[in-house]
């Protein structure tokens, strides 16, 4: 049975393709660390994608669509306590606030899918821009899941 | 003389262009086909043509730079590897921009590329100068735009690039409100503003 509420404690998973399906690659080696892009959080409806760990036994591979592809990670409160998607109007002036919340989502042959979306819908992409940005500094916070092929050979 | 049209140019334009011209998934509805064909195929060589005449401009305007003296006790030599180094820069270049503007899917088209490239040089030659940090962007595509992004000392710096313009997104830390900046970079003075921030 799925449960129909993502914990704050809830960790969740997101595929960092390797590469993607343009043939670029959504992450770079910088000193000796690799950094996910704000562009790993891309999404034509504004909502990344991520997976429940609850729902997948907390084994990244799941999350995997290719073996060579990478695995971040968030936790879910870090999502929720993203306060600072602010709507402006042309003076400069705010607006509103984005509330920021992860949903589940569960899809026939992925019942641990979860969305993170806006309330309201973002009224233009430079909005989500920023979000991007924010999802992929609080992923770099983090360790890898699953770290990107070509530096697993590295450390092996 | 040094030409950037050597090795690549006139192949690597034609196969352009063909690949342009035999794109499978761009049907025409025009009444008047071989015409259109034409102008398109004109149209898209004279911007490669743009963009290959400015990367070699530029190529020449570094090698023609006075300031530039060498210490070396093999100057020749040495000048010849510089040129070599930036020959082989734009070719990379321009060959992994390229791409973006022929998949299928991509809505990225050559404009935006010649934006792109355009700024990326005033970059590298403000980083020449003034011997900044330097490393090489991450490139991805997102919708009609191209991506740069580069990492440096806990800071960050996202470009994107359309048709005309340049926009950027400062990072520092996770607030969106009082870590993150955006704007636009498109004169010299914004982008040194830019790089100097994160090169510093």
């Amino acid at each position: 049975m799925v449960e129909d509420f993502v914990a704050d404690d809830e960790l969740l998973y997101r595929c960092v393709f390797y590469p993607t399906s343009d043939g670029s690659k959504n992450y770079k080696l910088e000193g000796s660390q690799v950094f996910a892009s704000s562009q790993a959080f891309r999404d034509t409806s504004s909502s990344p994608s991520v997976d429940r760990a609850v729902l997948c036994s907390y084994n990244p591979t799941y999350t995997q669509k290719n073996v060579e592809d990478g695995v971040i990670s968030l936790i879910c409160q870090s999502v929720r306590l993203i306060d600072g998607v602010v709507q402006r109007d042309s003076k400069g002036n705010e607006e509103f606030k984005y509330k920021i919340d992860v949903f589940p989502r569960p899809l026939l042959d992925n019942e641990a899918h979860a969305q993170i979306e806006p309330t309201p819908a973002y009224r233009n992409e430079k909005i989500f821009r920023k979000l991007r940005e924010r999802l992929a500094f609080l992923a770099n916070q983090r360790s890898w899941e699953i770290l990107p092929w070509e530096f697993r050979q590295n450390i092996s | 003389m040094v030409s950037l049209l050597e090795g690549i140019t006139l192949e690597r334009r034609n196969s352009v262009v063909n690949e342009i011209y035999e794109r499978p998934n761009e049907s025409s509805s025009c009444i008047c086909p071989n015409f259109e064909e034409s102008s398109k195929i004109s149209f898209h060589r004279s911007y490669l043509h743009q963009l290959l005449e400015r990367t070699n401009s530029v190529v020449n305007e570094i090698y023609e730079r006075p300031n530039e003296s060498s210490s070396s006790i093999y100057p020749d030599f040495e000048r010849t590897l510089k040129i070599n180094f930036r020959r082989s820069y734009l070719h990379k270049l321009l060959e992994s921009l390229l791409p973006f503007s022929f998949q299928s899917s991509s809505t990225i088209n050559l404009n935006t590329i010649l934006n792109a490239v355009n700024w990326i040089i005033e970059l590298r030659k403000i980083v020449g100068l003034n011997s900044y940090w330097w490393s090489e962007p991450l490139v991805n595509a997102s919708d009609s735009e191209l991506v740069f992004e580069w990492w440096h000392g806990g800071k960050k710096i996202t470009m994107y690039f359309s048709e005309t313009n340049a926009e950027f997104i400062k990072v520092w830390g996770a607030d969106i409100d009082s870590e993150m900046e955006d704007g636009i970079a498109k004169t010299n003075e914004q982008i040194e503003s830019l790089w100097q921030w994160l090169a510093s």
